[in-house]
């Protein structure tokens, strides 16, 4: 059952971006942006098309454990050390291409729209498909460094679309701050990886006889689950492992404390926010860690500081979205917050329900963001939500697709947010191996962020679409201009800043189709995504448990579970741990539905409390240290980088290396001429004084011998 | 006529900077025909170079050995033997690479005695790549000292300002070493000429006996030996603290001498340490490893931090260097396959990106006249091309994988990660990886200020783009950024060889043999 198969289809779906990317650096700038939209989505769409076909293909073996590889070839290879350029397909990869592919396309479609006009439009799309590469690299790949290679591929792409106008000061120190935020994490994973290698020997995740090459994860099955205790950090095993990866998902899924870089990095343009910073590239943490279940579930310790950092990151996040004023940073501060959901859901070990959330999340936050970008088009390049209102008349398509999203991630029934929350909720209350006293707390956490996220969500909603209109006159609308994010009124010189025509004033407008369409196409997705993983419980009590979590059972076999027994051929025998996340005696299906009533009536709740509160008092003022972030960026600035900074200066180089080495070495130099200079007097060039230093130097002679 | 190759591709230089020093004294020879004499010969030592490469057996040891007797007076066994081996190969092409591009770097921008700047710079390329193909001491010592000739005249005369200061600085630091290298070189001639009778400078024999048994030093005997070798090389590399030198020198050095010191001189010191120091004293070499380690750490750190705080751009670029460098005697004092081999990969990697970086510095001071990063910004807008090209060399710096720095610092991190010999290996690759987050602060940093943001100083709202000379110089750098992070195996499997001789005597449990990731549980630590 092991079986390993080859799908030579893979490497297509890495390479058409990456051809994509290519064809439009190198002879993009003399396109017209017609045929570099259609090179671009078209690209995209070929990686689409073919994940499909690969996915429906091998649906079936998929779902029953089957691994299909896509060997290129060996990339790096000294003694011992093999990384090679190969993709895997298996039922995890297999589900991140499909909603990858699929989101991304319809983005692509989007940004056709959304930048049109722009001078970068060729510069725009070559990275965006040079995303498409990393990312899709990153998930592909069949080894870690692989991975890594995805892994830093995408922080490259996000750094250059999030400092994509060049021009703008703050744009440029996001990008630098988005890249070296990553950097840290990826100093974890780096370390991380290297000490798997050196227990495991291997970096390359299952066995493939047919290179001769055996798994890591087959090692980490084999050991035993290390203990449950703080030492475990640092006893150098598999826990030491999971939390030095475990850094770098922080740094790329922006949890807490390397969160800082995400919010700023709203900066781009928002297709860009939707792609990269909503649906894709910063889920690819909470991939990473799946993709590790193996590791992370004999480790325990790591198990538990993942659902401590996810829960405290989720309601973290969600205070400070209640406190902005900018729609793209509430959105940002709401993908954290719910990226820290997927994290609590893998930390109590629920992996599947944590990738349902980042599948569902995907279609709800790729369509509140590219519905916020609609918005933001429609009012002329404004982001703050304190000129915006009444926009539902205006823009009645971005408000009904908004409408879908908005009630998508609150969480109420049948859309998809309600599920995947739901489940990683229901799953954090039983979880076992925690305390349960931690079980509970994570659970409330998790519950307060539901109800907070109702909350930010509908005061987003109301705010920008209901009530009075707040829009600026085009001459109040100079003054606006002072607000730093994404004014482009001070971008003058050529090549950068989006379309100047767009900024003609007048009255909101809806977006055209090519923005439109994409609107519903991801609004379907945001109601009805959720049916793919139906929790059992309401399964159970609805149909009578005739319809199965589709999700979960097509992502078991890639998942491990914990306590699952050391055995060597657990990989190859999916029937044995099937439903194990059900084993649990906690488990209960009335627990379940009551459980999910529950967190109804939080969703409603919170939508009941948004609309009754922010339709009447929309421009409320916040709490300043919610809308002030904690002041968490200054305390980093002056805590690490300005101490960094002013003793590089002012000790390192100026004192240690110019002062004390340099001294030194100017030090000999003087030292040698002062001898020189009294060796000089010898010198004299009198004979008389070389005669008396001869017999000088004879009687000294003379009365070292007679002594 | 094949085993003189070696020799032609060494004194091909020599003999154009003779032609040259000879040549059209009358007035009819323009500056233009010495300068495309001097690239003409340049780039057929680069072609005969390339001979070298294709014919080069992988795991072939030694090849193109020229071994015949030499100075015969007194008996002292010195003879002319060159001949190159895997750790010699790809330096040697990178001398060749670099020089042709270093000329056409600075066509434009030396504006006196430019036949003198041509005989020094083809003289120093003769004595860069005879110090790689050097089987002999005496010689080896030969061209290391007549290499140090024209680099102190391109200093000290197309210099900067601080010209003399710099020349002289960087002439003391390296007599210093070189001298107590002779002491070293004699001394091991005369323990090797007494244990076996065989009074030789060769430096194959001395190795073959060293690891064959035939000659054993003791520890304490080694240790002297190693520093007196050791401190020449690590003068050169340069390791922190002996690195004063090279801020001075490269920002006083035209571009063409920063590109040569940067992109091989440097490499001197790291080949020295691989070439003699490991195979000659396995017993110091491993005694010394931890404090040596101990070093190359500081210096990643450190030369990182300097960086970052750098207002001259030569000088962010030097100390970028210590910091890059510190890894590479990181992975040789690792003493493991992976970290020997990632080490000369990144030292093939530093002379490419450096010196890409230093012709990329060069062209924005041929147009401005000055190295200031705060005299720039926003070069985006009006150097578009230049300004893509510096950002793919920034990459290839900051180790961005699929280019090539990540596979040389990677290959060196977990080289000395996995290392058994070293003590606190883990430390020491732990703390070194937090280059990795460095290299990316200060790299960024620096771009962002020069090409990013608005255009805020008027001089350079006019700054042309980048002329076909110089997107020809660039084109082979970027060219092998791509080609070195995509297939690196090209390069690794000839140097495989070389590396194992080195690392084997210092892992005697490890399997020669790859396996790919395949490790018996009886085999964990």
């Amino acid at each position: 059952m092991n079986a390993a198969h080859n799908e030579t289809l893979l490497a297509i779906i890495i390479l058409a971006p990456l051809a994509g990317a290519a064809i439009l650096g190198l002879f993009g700038k003399r396109m017209s942006e017609r045929l570099i939209g259609l090179i671009a989505c078209s690209t995209v769409a070929i990686s689409a098309i073919i994940s499909f076909y690969v996915f429906f293909k091998h649906r079936v073996e998929l779902r029953d454990g089957a691994k299909f590889f896509d060997y290129l070839f060996t990339w790096i290879q000294v003694g011992n050390f093999r990384a090679d350029f190969a993709l895997v397909l298996d039922s995890l990869s297999a589900i991140y291409i499909l909603f990858v592919t699929f989101v991304a396309f319809w983005i692509h479609v989007f940004a056709t729209g959304y930048m049109r006009g722009d001078k970068g439009y060729w510069r725009f799309f070559a990275y965006l498909n040079l995303f498409m590469f990393s990312m899709l690299t990153l998930v592909l790949a069949d080894n870690f460094l692989l991975m890594f290679v995805g892994w830093e591929g995408v922080g490259l792409c996000s750094y250059l679309l999030i400092g994509y106008y060049f021009n703008e000061g703050y744009a440029n120190d996001a990008a630098k701050k988005a890249f070296v935020v990553n950097r840290i994490g990826d100093f974890g994973f780096a370390i991380g990886l290297m000490l798997l290698f050196w227990h495991s020997g291997s970096i390359f995740y299952f066995n493939d006889p047919a290179r001769g090459i055996s798994g890591a994860f087959n090692w980490a099955m084999n050991q035993a689950a290390d203990p449950f205790t703080a030492s475990a950090i640092f006893a150098g095993g598999l826990t030491t492992i999971a939390v030095l990866m475990f850094v770098g998902a922080t740094g790329k899924s922006a949890q807490i404390p390397l969160y800082v870089w995400l919010p700023d990095a709203m900066a781009g343009p928002t297709p860009v926010s939707a792609l990269i910073h909503a649906a894709t590239m910063v889920t690819a943490g909470v991939y990473m860690v799946s993709r590790a279940s193996s590791i992370y579930t004999k480790a325990p310790t790591a198990m538990f500081i993942v659902a401590i950092v996810g829960a405290a990151t989720a309601l973290f996040a969600a205070t400070i979205g209640l406190g902005q004023w900018d729609i793209k940073k509430v959105l940002a501060y709401s993908t954290i917050s719910q990226l820290g959901y997927m994290f609590l859901a893998c930390g109590v070990g629920a992996f599947t329900a944590g990738i349902f959330h980042v599948f569902t999340h995907a279609f709800f936050k790729a369509l509140l963001f590219l519905g916020s970008g609609s918005v933001i088009l429609g009012v002329h390049h404004e982001q703050d939500m304190r000129r915006m209102g009444g926009l539902k008349k205006y823009m009645p398509i971005t408000f009904w697709t908004m409408w879908a999203g908005w009630l998508a991630i609150s969480g109420i029934p049948i859309f998809a947010g309600f599920f995947s929350k739901d489940e990683i909720l229901y799953r954090t209350f039983i979880a076992q191996g925690i305390p349960d006293v931690w079980a509970k707390v994570l659970w409330v956490v998790g519950a307060i962020t539901a109800l907070m996220t109702a909350i930010y969500m509908t005061r987003l909603m109301v705010v920008t679409f209901l009530g009075k209109e707040r829009i600026p006159t085009a001459h109040e609308e100079a003054h606006a201009h002072a607000h730093p994010d994404e004014s482009h009124q001070a971008v003058t010189p050529p090549g950068v800043g989006p379309d100047e025509h767009e900024h003609h004033g007048g009255p909101p407008r809806e977006s055209p189709r090519v923005m439109t369409v994409p609107l519903i196409v991801l609004a379907i997705g945001a109601v009805f995504a959720g049916f793919l993983g139906i929790p059992k419980g309401l399964s159970d009590v609805l149909t009578g448990g005739k319809v199965p979590n589709y999700f979960e059972r097509f992502l078991e076999p890639s998942i491990a579970h914990v306590g699952a027994a050391p055995h060597a051929a657990a990989e190859t025998a999916p029937a044995a741990t099937e439903s194990a996340e059900h084993s649990g005696a906690a488990e209960s299906p009335t627990k379940e539905l009551l459980l999910t009533l529950l967190s109804i009536a939080i969703a409603v709740g919170g939508i009941g409390i948004g609309l009754a509160w922010f339709k009447r008092n929309p421009l409320w003022q916040p709490p300043r240290l919610l809308e002030q972030k904690y002041h968490v960026d200054e305390a980093y600035d002056a805590a690490i980088v300005q101490p960094i900074k002013v003793g590089s200066t002012n000790v390192l180089w100026r004192i240690i290396d110019q002062q004390y080495i340099d001294g030194f070495v100017n030090g000999m130099g003087t030292f040698a001429k002062i001898i020189g200079g009294l060796l000089r007097f010898l010198q004299t060039g009198l004979a008389r004084s070389y005669v008396a230093i001869v017999v000088l130097g004879a009687l000294v002679l003379i009365y070292y011998f007679i002594r | 006529m094949g085993e003189y190759i070696v020799t032609i591709v060494t004194l091909l230089p020599l003999v154009g900077a003779i032609y040259l020093a000879v040549i059209g004294r009358g007035e009819n020879t323009t500056e233009n025909d010495l300068k495309w004499t001097a690239l003409v010969f340049s780039l057929a030592t680069f072609i005969l170079s390339l001979s070298l490469a294709i014919r080069f057996v992988p795991g072939g040891g030694s090849q193109f050995q020229t071994d015949v007797e030499w100075i015969t007076a007194f008996k002292l066994g010195i003879r002319y033997h060159v001949g190159v081996d895997g750790l010699s190969l790809w330096l040697v092409l990178l001398t060749t690479l670099l020089v042709p591009l270093a000329l056409l770097s600075s066509w434009n921008s030396i504006h006196k005695r430019q036949r003198e700047f041509l005989i020094s710079m083809l003289a120093l390329e003769t004595g860069m790549i005879g110090v790689f193909v050097s089987m002999d001491l005496f010689l080896f010592y030969l061209y290391w000292e007549v290499m140090l000739v024209p680099m102190y005249l391109l200093i000290g005369i197309w210099g900067g300002e601080r010209r003399i200061y710099a020349a002289i600085k960087f002439v003391i630091y390296t007599v210093v070493g070189s001298l107590l290298m002779l002491a070293g070189i004699i001394a091991i001639y005369y323990a090797h000429g007494q244990a076996t009778a065989n009074y030789t400078f060769d430096i194959v024999k001395i190795t073959e006996d060293i690891r064959g048994g035939a000659l054993s030093l003791t520890p304490a005997t080694q240790s002297l030996m190693f520093w007196a070798f050791g401190l020449a090389f690590f003068i050169k590399v340069p390791l922190f603290p002996f690195h004063t030198w090279l801020p001075d020198a490269h920002v006083e050095a035209p571009t063409a001498g920063s590109v040569l010191l940067a992109g091989v001189l440097l490499k001197m010191g790291t080949y020295g340490l691989m070439r003699f120091n490991l195979p000659f004293f396995p017993d110091a070499a491993r005694q010394w490893a931890p404090f040596i380690c101990f070093l190359a750490v500081i210096g990643i750190i450190y030369g990182a931090l300097v960086a970052m705080v750098q207002p001259d751009l030569k000088k962010l670029v030097a100390y970028s260097s210590v910091s890059h460098l510190g890894f590479v005697v990181l992975g040789i004092f690792s003493f493991t396959d992976k970290g020997m081999q990632g080490a000369l990969y990144q030292m093939l990697n530093h002379g490419i990106s450096t010196g890409a970086l230093f012709v990329i510095v060069g062209m924005i001071y041929d147009r401005r006249h000055t190295r200031l990063i705060a005299e720039f910004g926003g070069l985006a807008n009006v150097m578009p091309v230049y300004s893509t090209l510096f950002l793919i060399v920034t990459l290839s710096s900051i180790a961005l994988p699929l280019l090539n720095g990540f596979v040389g610092e990677f290959l060196v991190l977990i080289g000395t990660y996995t290392s058994t010999v070293l003590p606190q290996a883990k430390l020491f690759a732990s703390l070194a990886a937090l280059g990795m987050i460095l290299s990316a602060v200060y790299m960024l940093w620096m771009y962002q200020r020069v090409i990013y943001g608005k255009v805020t100083n008027p001089a350079n709202l006019k700054l042309a783009d980048l002329n076909l000379r110089e997107k020809v110089v660039l084109a082979p750098m970027i060219l092998l950024i791509f080609v070195m992070g995509v297939y690196p195996n090209l390069f690794l499997a000839r140097s495989k060889q070389a590396v194992q001789d080195i690392s084997a005597p210092y892992n005697p449990g490890a399997v020669a043999t790859p396996r790919a990731g395949v490790m018996n549980e009886t085999e964990e630590k």
